[in-house]
């Protein structure tokens, strides 16, 4: 997926995203995805996905805790739930932090790999993947 | 179908940058793999063994200017690195250390001899050097022999002291510059003290001294003179009479009478019969053979020769020489006077030089206005 350049191809259709979030749009609360979601708007809320990737876009923006039980690929901004409270994200599997993600929250993820320019405000945990 | 819904709603492929990855060159030593020190040997680390069929071969002390052990350095050691694309899914790639980079810096024999070389040769021109700059005299204390025999021991050498003037010497030259009494008041050389001249042997010996060593300090010019009046052989019965002053003026030409009147003229740096047979040192002989003439040169005239005062009043001589015109003083008028005659102011005429146009009198001399 990715090359010698850092750069990588989104191909909805290979990687199974199904959800768009459009630019300009606003989702507040819950939001459950059953396969890929591509976020390029904002979500105010929790964020469900299963069955495929998360892609937040440079121009997208979470607020929330989220859970992917895939891969995420981190480009855009995640705030925090409050000044004092950081938002939650678990990712089950690889997360990728981009030179442009701002990300305030804690990150559970099985590997994580990380880009230069990255600014995370938070832990970072990484587990192995559980065995079944 | 679903792929053209999707297409519709997601979009086409997308291009996005993720930028410079965060990775390490270098798991260290303490990866699964690799190999590490530890008790003066190299072993692998608490991971997966090398080699499982002689896994004690990598287990060598290194020895001296010896580089990595033959199995390390031929076979490359194995650092297991996550793969950035598929970390989790595909296995771990393994990324080829060069076992040279693992090899200590002081171990390179290469780096040794080189050095080596470099302080023997520097060595080897530290020895030439100070043999060029001794000019292959090795009694020199500080040079630099490059032959192993130990040198011989410096003999020290008489430096030429010149040895303190006693008290009844009065130094081995005299300056004086009282006036000169004749030799009958000239004190004896038991009374003055007056050093005798020495003899050029001692002198021509301590000279040889002082050229032999030049680090000797510089001796003055008295002190082979002072040694040499010590020396018993050298001392004369018969003292100089004659004091030198070394810085004489001539005499002028007008004081001349009177010096004559006071006292007779010194003759600088004459022998005299006292020291007549003794041989004299070569430089006393040429500086008086210097001295001499130029001495005689000014007493002679200043002896002999008056004063001549010039005086006024010739008007004209006649062609035979016999005859001269002078002016009266108090008539003013041309008054002729022959040669033996009486001259108004007194003095007579003792010759007259028509060529010259010259009246000699007892006291003044004319000549022509």
């Amino acid at each position: 997926m990715t090359n010698d350049n850092g750069e990588i191809v989104i191909d909805p259709v290979a990687m199974n995203i199904v959800n768009r979030v459009a630019p300009g749009s606003f989702q507040s609360g819950t939001y459950r995805s059953a396969g890929g979601l591509l976020v390029e708007g904002k979500i105010e809320g929790d964020v469900e996905v299963t069955g495929g990737p998360l892609v937040l876009m440079p121009e997208g923006e979470i607020t929330g805790s989220i859970r992917v039980d895939g891969e995420a690929y981190l480009f855009g901004t995640i705030g925090a739930l409050s000044e004092q409270e950081l938002s939650n994200v678990e990712i089950a599997g690889v997360v990728y932090l981009a030179e442009t993600l701002q990300a305030k929250a804690n990150i559970t993820c099985g590997t994580f790999v990380n880009y230069h320019g990255a600014r995370i405000y938070g832990h970072i945990w990484s587990s192995p993947p559980r065995e079944s | 179908m679903n792929h053209s819904i999707t297409r519709l709603v997601v979009g086409e492929p997308i291009q996005v940058r993720l930028g410079r990855r965060v990775t390490q060159t270098h798991a260290g030593p303490s990866a699964a793999g690799s190999l590490h020190w530890c008790k003066g040997g190299w072993v692998p680390s608490s991971g997966a063994p090398l080699s499982s069929a002689a896994p004690a071969a990598h287990v060598q002390r290194p020895r001296a200017g010896a580089g990595a052990p033959p199995d390390a350095a031929s076979s490359a050691s194995v650092v297991p690195l996550a793969d950035a694309d598929s970390p989790a899914q595909e296995p771990a790639a393994r990324k080829v250390v060069s076992a040279a980079r693992l090899r200590p810096a002081k171990s390179r024999p290469g780096r040794r001899i080189g050095w080596a070389l470099a302080g023997l040769a520097a060595v080897m021109v530290g020895a030439g050097l100070a043999v060029v700059w001794t000019g292959g005299d090795l009694e020199v204390p500080w040079s630099v022999s490059a032959t192993s025999a130990p040198l011989p021991a410096p003999v020290p050498k008489p430096l030429p002291i010149a040895p303190a003037p006693a008290p009844d010497d009065g130094g081995a030259v005299r300056v004086v510059s009282a006036p000169y009494t004749p030799d009958a008041e000239a004190p004896s050389p038991a009374a003055s003290g007056t050093a005798p001249i020495p003899s050029p042997a001692p002198a021509a010996a301590e000279q040889a001294v002082v050229r032999q060593d030049p680090l000797a300090p510089v001796v003055a010019p008295a002190a082979p003179v002072a040694s040499a009046a010590s020396a018993p052989s050298a001392r004369l019965p018969a003292p100089p009479p004659v004091s030198v002053h070394a810085h004489a003026t001539p005499a002028k030409p007008k004081d001349a009478p009177q010096a004559a009147q006071v006292r007779p003229a010194v003759i600088l740096d004459e022998a005299t019969p006292a020291v007549g047979p003794v041989a004299r040192p070569a430089s006393l002989v040429a500086s008086s053979a210097k001295a001499a003439p130029s001495s005689t040169k000014v007493e002679a005239p200043v002896a002999t020769r008056p004063p001549v005062t010039r005086g006024s009043g010739l008007v004209a001589i006649t062609p035979d020489g016999k005859s001269a015109v002078f002016t009266n003083p108090k008539t003013r008028l041309p008054v002729q006077y022959k040669v033996g005659e009486q001259l108004p102011g007194g003095d007579s005429i003792r010759a007259i030089d028509f060529k010259e146009g010259k009246v000699v009198t007892s006291t003044k001399e004319y000549s022509l206005d």
